[in-house]
């Protein structure tokens, strides 16, 4: 089934985002946040699945996209991301990736995530990232 | 001059996007079978012998336009794949160059890398099973910790 990607934009079409993307993100019905990254050869690794590095580049993307609008549009840095690898990847559907944020402090943002293509879970994700500028 | 760790005499190495390569003192360009390490490289590796006896692998990339972030850091996806290629080696050489797959791996951010930066990993095997492979590696730069990554991959097949 084809995506709908009307309304999506890319999150900051430059430097490694626009090397490695377009990341385009949405929102969906219920008002979530939805990344999709279209596939190409060279997101691959030698074995012709979605290379490792790139599956976390997409949580880390979208984790982040999360963050940053928890914590009100500020800054924000990953101290941690722990990643577990359920499945691999094929090149034959996008990538697609959802978050949702577990607990915001003043100077914290915790937020866990998955990396999908359709309905097949390819990488779960959690991470703690820091509010730039929040104090200690 | 010592030869790459990264050698696979059944395959090509891929090209690089990046003309003019500069390899770091010490190092040698490592041989990239994977697209996208090859997309985001040249990384270069060198070995050298530790306190205990035993032979450090070293990996290296220089943080470039392509490796940026909206905040004008290396981007943790770039340092993610990165680890992701030096611990992947770690294993791979371990264990007689069988595939193995990444099956988890936690990475914990200290400090930026930033344009221009020589970003050098220090991977090392902490155990080694039939089946499972225990690998975690340390990021410098100008000698500084920035980053450190565990990882635990399985060996396909077993």
């Amino acid at each position: 089934m084809a995506l709908d990607l009307s309304g999506y934009t890319p999150i900051w079409d430059q430097g490694f985002n626009a090397y490695v993307g377009p990341f385009l993100y949405g929102t969906r019905a219920d008002g979530s946040g939805h990344l999709v990254l279209e596939l190409r050869e060279e997101h691959m690794n030698g074995g012709g699945m979605v290379h490792g590095g790139l599956l976390m580049t997409v949580a880390d993307v979208m984790l982040g996209k999360a963050v940053n609008e928890a914590a009100d549009g500020a800054a924000c840095s990953t101290m941690t991301l722990n990643t577990d690898f359920l499945a691999a990847g094929k090149g034959d559907a996008p990538l697609e990736a959802t978050a949702e944020i577990t607990r915001r402090t003043r100077s914290m943002v915790f937020v866990t995530g998955k990396v999908f293509q359709e309905d097949k879970i390819l990488l779960t994700a959690t991470g703690i990232w820091k509010i730039l500028g929040a104090g200690k | 001059m010592t030869e790459s760790i990264n050698q696979n005499p059944d395959a090509t190495p891929l090209p690089s996007p990046v003309q003019d390569i500069v390899v770091p003192d010490g190092y040698v360009e490592t041989p990239l079978w994977d697209p996208f390490e090859a997309f985001l490289g040249p990384i270069f590796d060198k070995q050298t012998p530790s306190k205990e006896g035993a032979t450090e692998l070293w990996m290296a990339f220089r943080a470039d336009a392509r490796h940026i972030n909206a905040g004008g850091v290396v981007h943790g996806g770039m340092l993610m794949t990165f680890a992701d290629a030096c611990l992947g080696s770690v294993a791979w050489n371990a264990n007689n160059r069988a595939p193995c797959v990444t099956v988890s791996m936690q990475t914990n951010f200290m400090a930026p890398a930033r344009l221009g930066d020589l970003v050098e990993a220090r991977a090392q095997m902490r155990r080694e099973t039939r089946s499972v492979l225990f690998v975690g590696g340390e990021f410098f730069v100008d000698g500084k910790l920035i980053m450190t990554a565990q990882s635990v991959w399985k060996v396909l097949g077993r």
